[in-house]
């Protein structure tokens, strides 16, 4: 019936999310179209969430599972920042979603996620894989079916010591060439940006 | 009658049941041990901490193999006072629990974070059937941030101090230390003071098969234990100062 004879179709998915690590802050970027094969389900998909007013997340890959990750997180954060008494530093909410998705690793979260923020040690960018892996990034990273658009675009554009504004100027040039050159991303631009003033949507 | 069965197999298994005055005679009993314990000092200064504690050894006992301070992790130790024996059940628990802090948010733990933890299972064990509350007191100290120094008694209560004693000399230490603390005083003085303090309240003279003596400096934040040969040179600074 269907090519390689499966029964389930597999539905081509994509999305492009991107974080740019600025000298007084880190900039979280997302296009907003979620896609099912030739179908684009919808144009805007929100794929940017505030986890704290320190930390922000994007999310890569089943809508579902994401989902729940974000939910997951941010009440085990609020848990733990009650507990410590002081918010949560990246690093640790970093550690705790990949112990979160290495526990799943037989039935795993399809995810591939960003975490940034700023906290007392300064800007930070991780990219976790859906089982757990965690990576400190220390310039700028992409995660999707764009990321090899956009990160033609960072790899050209990035400097040493940028401004957060001059990361959101970077930022938008990358999401969209990814949008006008990936078949599965597109949609709206979503950006954020997390500095010492706290976790803001760029309009 | 079930019902009636019940109340009575509660009544025979919970230990810790309150008085009609609302006290907890068990929970009273435990802290009585720890009076009875030997005497552990626990002070804070800007510097770092310092644990200090008594040990009672046997003639023929090798005074290596008494512990009364022990390390949880590289950045936090206590000292007991009370029975040893549940005093290991409860710093097993607390090595786990800074362990999984580790594993968890790649942190060291922070110390109230940890004497939470401890007191957590402090507490379970006074309102439980069938068990009976640990009787010993723990001095956690460590540096996180800053130095910090916490006290915690059976009940599973605990309160954050600048300098506190517990154990059989807690009173007099207590006096002894009210008059000598200023957080200002470099680790050395620290250290002094606490000897000073352990002198009042061992009956002998002292020397370091009975003392027990750690620290944890802001500076490096490492526990470190001082080996006898470093705890004489204090010891002997302690007499001639007095």
């Amino acid at each position: 019936m269907y090519p390689n004879n499966e029964k389930i179709p597999k539905l081509k998915t994509g999305t492009t999310t991107m974080g740019v690590v600025c000298k007084d802050g880190v900039v979280l970027a997302t296009e907003s179209q979620a896609t099912m094969g030739y179908l684009v389900a919808t144009k805007e998909a929100v794929k940017l969430f505030k986890i704290t007013d320190r930390i922000g997340m994007t999310i890569a890959g089943s809508v579902a599972d994401c989902q729940q990750i974000v939910k997951t997180l941010t009440a085990l954060v609020s848990l733990r920042e009650l507990e410590i008494g002081k918010p949560m530093s990246v690093k640790a909410a970093a550690q705790l979603t990949a112990v979160l998705l290495f526990q799943n690793r037989l039935f795993p979260y399809y995810s591939a996620l960003l975490i940034g923020g700023f906290d007392s040690e300064g800007t930070h960018l991780y990219s976790l894989d859906p089982f757990g892996s965690l990576i400190e990034e220390k310039n700028f990273t992409s995660v999707g079916s764009g990321s090899v658009v956009g990160f033609g675009v960072l790899e050209a554009g990035y400097r040493d010591n940028m401004t957060v504004k001059e990361g959101i100027d970077l930022i938008k040039r990358a999401v969209d060439a990814a949008r006008k050159r990936d078949i599965a991303s597109g949609g709206k631009m979503q950006i954020a940006t997390i500095t010492k003033k706290g976790f803001e949507f760029v309009n | 009658m079930i019902a009636q069965n019940l109340v009575s197999y509660r009544i025979r298994c919970a230990i810790t049941q309150f008085s009609p005055d609302g006290r907890l005679f068990q929970v009273e009993y435990a802290i009585e041990a720890v009076r009875r314990g030997t005497t552990a000092i626990g002070i804070r200064c800007i510097e770092g901490v310092v644990l200090a504690v008594e040990k009672r050894v046997l003639s023929l006992q090798e005074p290596e193999s008494v512990e009364k301070i022990f390390d949880i992790d590289t950045h936090v130790g206590a000292a007991i006072a009370g029975l040893t024996a549940d005093a290991r059940v409860l710093i097993d628990n607390a090595r786990i629990q800074s362990q999984i802090n580790r594993l968890y948010y790649n942190e060291a733990i922070s110390i109230p974070v940890l004497t939470k933890k401890i007191c957590d299972l402090k507490q379970i064990y006074t309102q439980h059937a069938g068990v009976r509350p640990f009787g010993v007191s723990l001095l956690i100290a460590g540096v996180d941030d800053s130095p910090k120094l916490f006290m915690t008694d059976p009940s599973g209560a605990f309160w954050g101090y600048r300098a506190q004693a517990i154990g059989s000399g807690a009173q007099t230490v207590r006096e002894e230390l009210e008059k000598e603390y200023n957080e200002n005083k470099s680790i050395d003085e620290v250290i002094i003071m606490a000897l000073k303090a352990l002198k009042k309240v061992i009956e002998s003279e002292l020397d370091p098969t009975k003392a027990e003596i750690a620290v944890i400096r802001a500076e490096t934040k490492k526990f470190e234990r001082l080996s006898f040969s470093v705890m004489e040179d204090y010891i002997k600074k302690a007499d001639s100062g007095s």
